[in-house]
């Protein structure tokens, strides 16, 4: 387990290295002149040879490894250098938005699994019945809408017509989150329920349970104590991707809910060519990222005996 | 199900995709209307009649628009799918052929690639090349290709060791050869099948691209696009979301259900189920129902938790004793230090945190503010201050001469990179003085200028000289105004409370709710639902029309101070005088203000707006909006099509307008209008919106031939600034437009201090400039403040923008 775990944050910190290097070589190889950059938000763009000293003093004219070399140092210092657009320092704007965006992501895993687990279940238990086709046009809905489309459509009809919710998530309040997150639950609920259906067809065609039924154990034990468990453990490693999906695909959500998480800072930081803040959107939802996903495997070895003794 | 009718399904969905595809290629046959062509008299229109789907705000055809959008979205979407295969499959061949370094090289990328959120990397990767579809689809290709890759290494593991191919290997067959022949024919049919089943997410993934903004642009007819356009309109125009919405949707659907029933016809597992066979229990469905139920209920009850521990805004305005208002504005800043930049400077003021010593009315005339009173010497170097007596910072203390000095000196030294000030803003653009003193006894602040400068109290109105108590700026900015900051949540929301010190009479809100909303219909619909009692500036002309309608509304409308123009490039093709003149006559500004933008802006001719005291009134317009006259002054002066291809040449050379224009205030709406407007009469123009920064680079750069813009004519009282623009010493940035009679009065008004003499010189610079041809004015932006009156009373907005939170702004009776 510990040499697992060991071998597991080796892994973290080479993938981590290796997205350092693409983003700042993606910032290195953008169009533009990163120091009028810097200079254009503020509105005053100096002379030329100011720039060429500035870019002389921030050592952008040494060789490309050096440069990366000196920003990789103050990354790991937990530096990620200053906002262009706000000035501030990029890994405190970051860490205010974590929390929101974790916490949208979670609020919505967690309506989704509300939705797509029943969903999945039934449907897979009454097998091309009228119920199985209804609940299987619901979740092809889900995955052919796009959720861009479904926020917009939430907003007009339950914010605006007939003024349930909230309309702006500015503040987190859980009614507040209730649109947004739904809007995301839905287009994964639809998947998931696929995949719930065809993970607990595919358990109920093993010769195990076969073999359970032909012992006499009754259908309901079987079920729940074999099929459903069986069949979830999967799901939970597709939990952890969908979450990396999320960090990145909110930012619609964001943008349409006016929700300020990273999503739409990163959209932000774009529109004002704000690189340091882009480079270091990258890094820390890489991080975000693949800590969660650790936790998820580090459960998982707990719930599947197998994988603890280390296969 | 029976193989029949599995082939019968797939081939059914066949044809409904095939359908798409259909109108996509045939869409001129389908279309009633040239969907590129604008009425502008004609904008959004509502489905029925002439416009089956309706018109958009460019009074286009929709559904003409989302025919045609079939072809951008299919053809981007089918190339999007193809690069994934053809660079995910080729370096799954080549790692999975070869093995060795170029295997481990491959995989370890692609399992790099897959522990990481792929939208996001594909967002900064589409955001740092710039936004374009072309650049869309190679963002989301770099992130998508290692399910490619992988499918096709562990196909191409699978036939590798397979006698066929080794007898071949053996016999010397070439690896070119053997990639071509052998691997590729195996590996290809399942790649294809992926990649049909795909097509419909990808489609989706575009499309959100573009619906971001990062993926096609206005000149592209783009489904996800539409819908980006269309969310503004969602309120009084929704077909404009609803239509290219569906159209998404169902194309989404088609190539779903084709992949579904693909995927069905090939998959080998028959449908044996144990439990089919038997009868299910009821037991076992209630008991499964019942633990569902359990488990909704903990749910609910964790979420109301969470929901409970994170700070939600109160939504209880004007009632009971405690008045509260929560008021959405979009967040110029997050800081309010006057040292920060222009904009954080603004917002202090704007949120009635801090003041100036010198205050403008609606005028636009400097008045006494915390300066109550001041001379000034007789060759206006020497300005004497007096600081009005009593008056006290938030938290208490005085507001002295030394205090207002510091505030001021402090300022200078945050922006002065030389003494190590980081602030971006530039009070030196507009006041350099030679010392400044101070006289706590007398309490007076004496300024002396390096030059003589007659418009002291209109710049020290400028936000920049706020006047903060600079003893504890560090920490926090502590001003004079109504308001003072109680706490602050990043760039989500600030709370407020009454400075209890305040010297200008009553506060009349206990606390205040900003909340930082910068999506302008989002504004809207935060004010109907009820989130908010007071938004500034509503710029979706939709959105304001019907909170016009409804009674429940205040809409307050100051007449800007703002010109929107477009300047043109004296170094290019509009160098031509009668060219400049003939688009001058081609464009509708009275229609581009009134209905393109629905009143956003007062259609002018001259470049300060007419509210303002200059003499707008007289000055004449020898280009007056005549669309035929333009055609002939072109045609007689030989600016004809001469090479049939629909657009007019200047000397053998097809004239291509480069426009520039940034998304604010309306100017990527003009920008479109102007463009459609000069097709009718021949001219090419191309629009090229870009983000704020790019757009002044560009312009900067002086690379564009039309840069449209939006400036405050007047931000110190004065527009001699402002009229700097057009004088050749500083005209570089703005086309290089030059006239010798515009530099002499020009240099005049520099040097007059007399304000009759100055008023008279302003007048002719202005009739010059529209004699010239120099520039497109469209008209001049109107600031608002819309509150809901049930609510809130006295919600005005001042002329010039810098004041939004006012004492004047009460809770309703």
């Amino acid at each position: 387990m510990k040499r697992q775990l060991a071998k597991r944050l080796t892994q973290i910190i080479i993938v981590l290295l290796g997205i350092s290097f693409m983003s700042f070589l993606l910032v290195y190889l953008a169009p533009g002149d990163p120091v009028r950059a810097m200079f254009a938000v503020s509105g005053n763009i100096p002379s030329e040879e100011v720039m060429a000293e500035i870019r002389e003093e921030m050592g952008l004219n040494r060789p490309f490894l050096m440069q990366y070399a000196s920003w990789l140092k103050n990354c790991l210092q937990g530096d990620f250098g200053i906002s262009y657009s706000q000035g501030k320092p990029v890994a405190q704007m970051l860490a205010s938005r974590v929390w929101p965006t974790l916490y949208l992501a979670f609020l919505s895993l967690a309506m989704m699994v509300v939705m797509a687990v029943p969903t999945g279940v039934i449907s897979a238990l009454y097998q091309n019945r009228p119920i199985d086709y209804v609940m299987r046009s619901g979740t092809f809905l889900g995955i052919s809408m796009p959720n861009f489309w479904v926020g917009l459509l939430l907003l007009y009809l339950i914010g605006v017509k007939l003024k349930l919710l909230p309309v702006v998530a500015v503040g987190m309040g859980f009614k507040k989150m209730i649109l947004p997150a739904f809007t995301l639950a839905f287009a994964m609920a639809g998947k998931y329920a696929r995949q719930v259906r065809a993970a607990i067809l595919e358990e109920m065609n093993q010769d195990y349970v076969s073999g359970a039924l032909a012992r006499g154990l009754s259908e309901s034990t079987v079920l729940w104590r074999h099929v459903i468990p069986n069949a979830m453990l999967p799901l939970l490693t597709m939990l952890g991707l969908s979450l990396g999906s999320l960090l990145g695909g909110t930012a619609v959500v964001e943008v349409i809910f006016s929700y300020p998480a990273l999503g739409s800072l990163a959209i932000a930081a774009i529109i004002a060519m704000d690189y340091p803040l882009i480079q270091g959107y990258i890094l820390w939802v890489a991080l975000i990222y693949m800590l969660v996903n650790l936790a998820v495997d580090i459960s998982y070895s707990f719930l599947d005996p197998r994988l603890r003794k280390g296969v | 199900m029976p193989m029949i009718q599995k082939k019968r399904q797939f081939l059914f969905f066949l044809i409904f995709v095939f359908c798409i595809v259909a109108i996509a290629v045939f869409a001129p046959y389908i279309a009633t209307h040239d969907p590129g062509r604008a009425v502008l008299t004609d904008a959004t229109q509502g489905p029925g009649g002439e416009h089956w789907f309706g018109t958009d705000r460019m009074g286009r055809d929709l559904f003409s628009r989302v025919i045609y959008g079939a072809r951008t979205s299919l053809s981007a979407t089918l190339v999007l799918v193809l690069c994934i295969l053809v660079l995910g499959g080729s370096l799954g061949i080549v790692a999975g052929y070869l093995g060795g370094i170029a295997d481990t090289l491959i995989m370890r990328v692609s399992d790099m690639m897959v522990s990481f959120p792929g939208m996001a990397l594909a967002i900064a990767i589409a955001g740092i090349m710039g936004p374009s579809i072309t650049n869309a689809v190679i963002a989301i290709t770099m992130v998508s290709w290692t399910k490619y890759a992988r499918l096709a290494r562990s196909l191409v593991l699978k036939i590798k060791h397979q006698d066929y191919v080794l007898a071949a290997v053996m016999s010397g067959t070439r690896t070119r050869h053997m990639l071509w022949r052998y691997m590729l024919p195996s590996v290809l049919p399942t790649l294809v099948i992926t990649a049909a089943t795909d097509m419909g997410g990808m489609m989706l993934e575009l499309a959100a691209f573009s619906f971001l903004g990062l993926g096609a642009q206005s000149t592209s007819i783009e489904w996800g696009y539409m819908l980006n356009e269309g969310r503004a309109y969602m309120e009084s125009a929704p077909w404009l979301m609803i239509f290219p919405g569906l159209a998404i949707f169902i194309t989404v659907v088609a190539f779903n259900l084709l992949g579904d029933s693909l995927r069905d016809l090939l998959d080998p597992q028959g449908s044996n189920q144990v439990f089919q066979k038997n009868k299910r229990s009821v037991g076992m469905m209630k008991r499964f129902l019942k633990v569902m139920g359990l488990m909704m209920a903990v749910f609910l009850g964790f979420s109301v938790l969470g929901g409970c521990g994170s700070q939600a805004a109160q939504s209880e305005g004007g009632t009971g004793k405690e008045a509260h208002l929560n008021f959405g504005c979009y967040n110029y800043s997050d800081s309010l230090d006057p040292a920060t930049n222009v904009n954080s400077s603004w917002c202090g003021i704007r949120y009635g945190i801090t003041e100036c010593l010198f205050k403008f009315s609606d005028q636009v005339v400097a008045q006494p503010n915390i300066c109550d009173d001041y001379t000034v010497s007789e060759d206006y170097k020497t300005w004497t201050l007096h600081i009005r007596g009593g008056v006290k910072f938030s938290n208490g203390n005085d507001v002295t001469a030394s205090a207002v000095m510091a505030s001021i000196e402090r300022l200078y030294a945050q922006t002065d990179a030389s003494q190590g000030g980081a602030g971006n803003s530039r009070p030196d653009g507009y006041l350099t003085y030679a010392s400044i003193a101070a006289d706590d006894q007398e309490g007076t602040v004496t300024l002396v200028c390096d030059k003589p400068n007659s418009n002291i109290p209109g710049i020290l109105a400028y936000p920049y000289f706020s006047i903060i108590d600079t003893s504890v700026a560090d920490q926090e900015i502590i001003g004079t105004g109504p308001y003072k900051v109680k706490k602050v949540e990043g760039s989500i929301s600030m709370d407020l409370e009454r400075n209890e010190h305040y010297w200008n009479g009553e506060v009349p809100y206990e606390s205040v709710t900003i909340l930082f909303i910068n999506d302008s219909s989002t504004k809207a619909m935060a004010l109907q639902s009820g989130d908010v009692d007071l938004v500034e500036n509503i710029t979706t002309a939709s959105d304001l029309e019907k909170l016009a309608a409804d009674e429940q509304y205040y809409i307050s409308t100051a007449s800007g101070v703002r010109t929107g123009n477009s300047y043109m490039n004296f170094k290019g093709v509009l160098s031509n005088e009668t060219l400049r003149q003939g688009i001058l006559m081609a464009i509708d500004r009275d229609t581009m203000c009134n209905v393109t933008v629905a009143g956003m802006y007062t259609p002018g001719i001259s470049v300060l707006p007419s509210s303002l005291t200059y003499n707008y009134d007289k000055l004449t317009d020898p280009f007056p909006y005549n669309k035929e006259k333009a055609i002939a002054l072109l045609d007689e002066a030989g600016i004809v099509d001469s090479n049939g291809d629909g657009w007019r040449e200047l000397e053998g050379k097809n004239i291509e307008l480069n426009s520039v224009a940034f998304s604010s205030r309306n100017l990527n709406e003009f920008a479109e209008a102007v463009a459609l407007q000069l097709s009718e009469i021949g001219i090419k123009v191309n629009v090229n919106i870009r983000d704020y920064d790019t757009a002044l680079a560009l312009q900067n750069a002086g690379e564009f031939d039309m840069i449209t813009s939006n400036a405050l004519t007047v931000s110190t009282g004065d527009p001699v600034e402002f009229l700097g623009n057009w004088y050749s010493g500083h005209s570089a940035s703005y086309g290089f437009y030059a006239n010798p009679e515009y530099d002499a009065v020009y240099e005049e008004l520099m040097a007059e201090l007399d304000s009759g003499r100055r008023t008279e010189l302003i007048t002719r610079l202005q009739q010059i400039l529209i004699d010239d041809a120099s520039n497109i004015v469209y008209g001049y932006y109107n600031s608002r403040m819309i509150s809901n009156a049930q609510k809130v009373r006295g919600a005005e907005i001042a002329t010039m923008d810098y004041y939004w939170l006012t004492t004047d702004i009460k809770p309703a009776e």
